[in-house]
């Protein structure tokens, strides 16, 4: 089978939708009670850490090059050890998915398809996400890398078309909860980004030494995405107001005013919320069928494909309300996300540094790396 | 017939009789009568291992005999002499001293008869004894008996001296022989010689070269293909006239070979990319491939896929163009259509025009093609779903507009728009099918049926017959013929999706197109290159820029020669500089 070639744009337009698709959602939404009017900063003060813990998860995967974070860590911590870090993955993925798709179908039923049942819009939704991983990294990145100038173009559009409604006062008081709380609650939702975490399962597809530009690109422009989305919510509506909206975007998008000729914008909007939705989950999806098939030492991922839909499908059902699914979701990708990911980072971060500086010892075996192919290489 | 005849024809009861037929297809479960069929089976039997037994012949290249009798009765069972008319054998004696026997053997139909005349039969049977000298070295008293080098000799100066044709070859196997008399040349035996020579005779019926039917420009060359292979060969060449243009012929097809050039520039094409062509073309075991659809159904690396992955144009100029960017050209022999690989999605939406108009305007007329996609694909899924599920998103105004003048037809949506798209597609259809003369009625009886009689009998509204009429006009937009055939076909998916999920579902329905459209590729070459995967070259995909911007050729056929010319295109626009000689100075 042959690998994969994904080219740098490719590769920065999925991971810019993954990691900025959180904006489209609901459970950011939870992250205003603790930024309050200040909560378009978290994201900027987000910034920094996201950039360093890249840039040392980029040192991790360059030390071995050609191998994914699954095997660099069979390399480094054992098998024993690495199968539980992947199993970790996998069920953090799975769990992520599940509720990402369980608030998306929610809002598609809420704003769009009220009589619709839920299992439609997700079975739907799920073929199409489960279709394009079929078909392999390189047909997901690009058709994020055709679809990414559109969504840029669509959000542009909708932050443009709030324009008249912005009110410079939803952000006063400028530091929301203060300094210390502010800090505290960027701290306290780090793991914001931790979708990062694709590209060090395609970073062997990548173009040789293009893995940082292409993380440090992603984590800068995922960030900006989400600040301006964050700042226009409060913009348009006062923290208090802004607050009580389970679809913060959603509400700003229905809040359009543009004429009299057109008073419900929202679905020329539905583009943006699907498109961006249909490349995360599929990102997600590869990711969680990508660490299965590498823990498992197999060369193929699509055995993997209808089993975690399955998962995905019947864990997005669990939560009993949308409010849950929310809340979870918060919890698990946002607030308490970092943890156990950042530390099997640094677990094996410590262990390269550990191996490097142990004399007499190799780096272990290092894959070939790539070159720079001719249609993904620039 | 007399009266007595027809009126007892008409009072008398006479038992019908039954057809009597020695073949009737289906039928194998009847005993066979005994009479004239009697022995199907066997002859059945005997005519296949007969058939076999010449294609054996043919296939095992057995070499020509020195006897001219053997090859004349070897002749006769190859192309089933006497039941085939076609072929004429027309024995002569060539006019030296002795007279030695000749035969001319040829189609009758395909070949030019004057220059028969002129260029074999009168200098061989007139001219001979003045070109000939009497004895040859070497050569015995009875024909064929003669040493090698005396049949070589004779030969030689039969080709040399006395055949004026402008290309006369030597064939020594029956296959060969055979292949030069099916396309139209004259094949030459002289009694004692074990090759024969081919003279060109070609004088096939053939249409001249006319202009555009699918890909007319308003600016821009009006001459189109032929069916001739050699004429459309010359077409681009009279364009492109380089000596690193090679032709390269493929015969392609097992049971009637066609004669497929293809056509390179050699120092700009990839190599990989002409041997892969010519891999694929020569793998072909297909009975028959006569036309360039049928061709391109085989040489396509996606045969599922939900677009054509190769460029057929009819334009030489477009050829040419193509051949420049390091591209390769297919013609098919009896075919007006050439095929251009690799070839992208962009390329399916550009036509010659847009190079020939200035750039603004050439990009213009790309915008609107692209709007024109849009429509045809999506326009009547998004009414479905507008009306059905989004009716919030139509504004008051319009909402009341859509409702008012959907309020008599009796029919949902889905089931309206369907009525229209299919009685449209049928009006197209049947539009290609008719008779020229008849085909303006077509028009009339199209827009009175199903534009005001249908909106009149409230069986559609009159909002649907603008969607409809936009959805045509969008899927006429598509300059690309099979490109439009695969919209066309897509946007029916698209009204079911919408009706079942609305805006949802042809989102989802989109990016799933989008997805397997992004996996084809043309020859190797990504189907949505040069946007994704992202490659370099000039901008001339979405949009066209200016021509002097076009300095690089298409990165993603990795040409020999990426730049196209230098930076600075408009000598003129500046005094010049030390290194403008310099390829890309500056």
């Amino acid at each position: 089978m042959a690998s994969p070639r994904v080219g740098f744009n490719e590769a920065v337009a999925v991971t810019v939708i993954f990691l900025s698709f959180k904006a489209m959602v609901a459970h950011l939404a939870l992250m205003f009670p603790l930024g309050m009017t200040a909560t378009w900063m978290i994201p900027l003060m987000h910034l920094p850490a996201g950039l360093i813990g890249f840039a040392v998860l980029a040192w991790l995967l360059n030390q071995f090059p050609g191998r994914t974070i699954i095997e660099i860590g069979e390399e480094l911590v054992g098998p024993v050890v690495n199968t539980l870090f992947a199993f970790w993955f996998y069920v953090f993925f799975v769990g992520a998915s599940a509720l990402l798709l369980r608030q998306f179908a929610e809002f598609m039923l809420t704003g769009f398809f009220p009589r619709t049942p839920i299992s439609v819009v997700a079975i739907g939704f799920l073929a199409g996400v489960a279709l394009i991983v079929y078909l392999g990294l390189e047909t997901l990145g690009r058709v994020a890398r055709i679809l990414l100038p559109f969504l840029a173009l669509g959000l542009a559009l909708l932050i443009a078309l709030t324009s008249n409604l912005w009110k410079p006062h939803g952000i006063q008081p400028l530091w929301g909860p203060g300094v210390p709380g502010l800090a505290w609650a960027a701290f306290s939702t780090l793991g914001v980004g931790v979708e990062i975490l694709f590209l060090t399962l395609v970073a062997p597809y990548l173009p040789r030494g293009r893995l940082l530009a292409v993380g440090l690109l992603s984590v800068l422009a995922s960030g900006v995405v989400v600040t301006v989305v964050l700042l226009a919510s409060l913009l348009v509506f006062p923290y208090p107001v802004v607050r009580e909206w389970v679809l913060p975007v959603f509400s700003v998008t229905r809040a359009i005013e543009w004429g009299g000729f057109f008073i419900r914008m929202e679905t020329l909007f539905l583009p943006l919320w699907l498109f961006s939705a249909l490349v995360a989950h599929a990102a997600a999806l590869y990711l969680s069928v990508a660490v299965a098939a590498r823990a498992l030492k197999l060369p193929y991922h699509r055995p993997f494909i209808l089993p975690t839909v399955v998962l995905i499908l019947a864990a997005s059902f669990a939560p009993p309300n949308f409010p849950t699914a929310m809340e979870w979701g918060f919890a698990l990708t946002i607030r308490w996300s970092f943890i156990p990911l950042g530390g099997i980072v640094a677990v094996l971060v410590a262990a390269a540094l550990l191996r490097k500086r142990r004399p007499g010892r190799s780096k272990g075996k290092k894959g070939k790396g790539r070159k720079g192919n001719r249609h993904g290489g620039r | 017939m007399s009266l007595v005849r027809i009126l007892s024809r008409l009072l008398v009861f006479r038992e019908p009789e039954e057809p009597r037929y020695a073949f009737t297809a289906g039928r194998e479960d009847r005993p066979r009568e005994r009479g004239p069929g009697a022995d199907a089976a066997g002859d059945k039997t005997n005519k296949l291992r007969e058939g076999r037994r010449v294609d054996n012949l043919l296939e095992q290249d057995r070499p020509l005999s020195t006897s001219l009798d053997e090859n004349e009765r070897l002749l006769r069972e190859i192309f089933r002499l006497p039941e085939n008319k076609d072929l004429v054998l027309r024995p002569f004696a060539v006019g030296t001293e002795p007279p030695r026997r000749a035969l001319l053997v040829f189609m009758d139909g395909p070949t030019d008869k004057t220059v028969q005349n002129l260029a074999i039969l009168q200098p061989l049977m007139l001219l001979a004894g003045l070109r000939l000298e009497r004895d040859l070295e070497g050569e015995g008293p009875v024909p064929g008996t003669g040493d090698e080098t005396a049949r070589k000799e004779l030969l030689r100066r039969l080709r040399e001296t006395l055949l004026p044709g402008n290309e006369v070859t030597m064939t020594d196997t029956f296959r060969d022989m055979a292949s030069e008399v099916l396309a139209g040349n004259t094949v030459l035996f002289v009694d004692g010689l074990d090759s024969a020579l081919s003279v060109e005779t070609k004088g096939w019926a053939t249409r001249g070269v006319g202009t555009p039917q699918v890909e007319a420009v308003i600016r821009g060359p009006h001459e189109a293909f032929t069916e001739q292979v050699r004429i459309n060969v010359t077409l681009v060449r009279k364009i492109l006239r380089r000596s690193s243009l090679v032709t390269d012929f493929v015969k392609v097809g097992q049971m009637s070979a066609y004669q497929c050039a293809v056509l390179y520039l050699d120092d700009i094409a990839n190599p990989d990319l002409v041997a892969e062509v010519r891999r694929r073309l020569e793998s072909i075991q297909a009975d028959y491939v006569n036309e360039s659809g049928l061709l391109e159904q085989f040489i396509e690396d996606s045969t599922t896929g939900l677009a054509p992955q190769v460029l057929a144009t009819e334009r030489p100029d477009r050829v040419a163009a193509g051949l420049v960017e390091g591209r390769v050209v297919i013609l098919l022999d009896g075919n007006p259509w050439a095929l251009i690989v690799p070839t992208t999605f962009f390329s399916m939406m550009h036509a010659a025009e847009d190079a020939y108009a200035r750039w603004p305007f050439g990009s213009f007329a790309r915008l609107v093609r692209y709007v024109g996609l849009a429509l045809a694909l999506l326009l009547p899924g998004s009414y479905i779903a507008l009306v059905t599920y989004h009716q919030e998103f139509i504004p008051t105004d319009l909402l009341l507009a859509f409702t008012g003048a959907r309020e008599q037809v009796p029919f949902p949506s889905v089931v309206e728009v369907l009525l229209m798209e299919i009685a449209f597609e049928l009006i197209r259809e049947a539009g290609i099918r008719i008779p020229g003369t008849v085909g303006t009625t077509l028009g009339i009886v199209g827009a009175l049926i199903l534009g005001q009689a249908a909106v009149a009998a409230n069986i559609v509204s009159p909002i649907l017959i603008v969607i409809v009429a936009l959805t045509a006009l969008g899927s006429f937009a598509i300059p690309n013929y099979p490109f439009s055939l695969s919209v066309r076909t897509l946007r029916f998916a698209y009204i079911a999706l919408a009706s079942f999920l609305g805006l949802f579902g042809i989102m989802v329905g989109l990016f799933v197109h989008l997805a397997l459209l992004a996996r084809l590729t043309s020859f190797g070459v990504p189907y949505f290159a040069p946007v994704a995967p992202v490659t370099l070259g000039a901008p001339d995909h979405l949009w066209r820029s200016p021509v002097w911007e076009q300095e690089r050729r298409p990165d993603y056929v990795d040409p020999l020669r990426r730049r196209r010319q230098p930076r600075v295109s408009r000598g003129w626009v500046r005094a010049k500089k030390k290194d403008d000689e310099r390829p890309g100075g500056r």
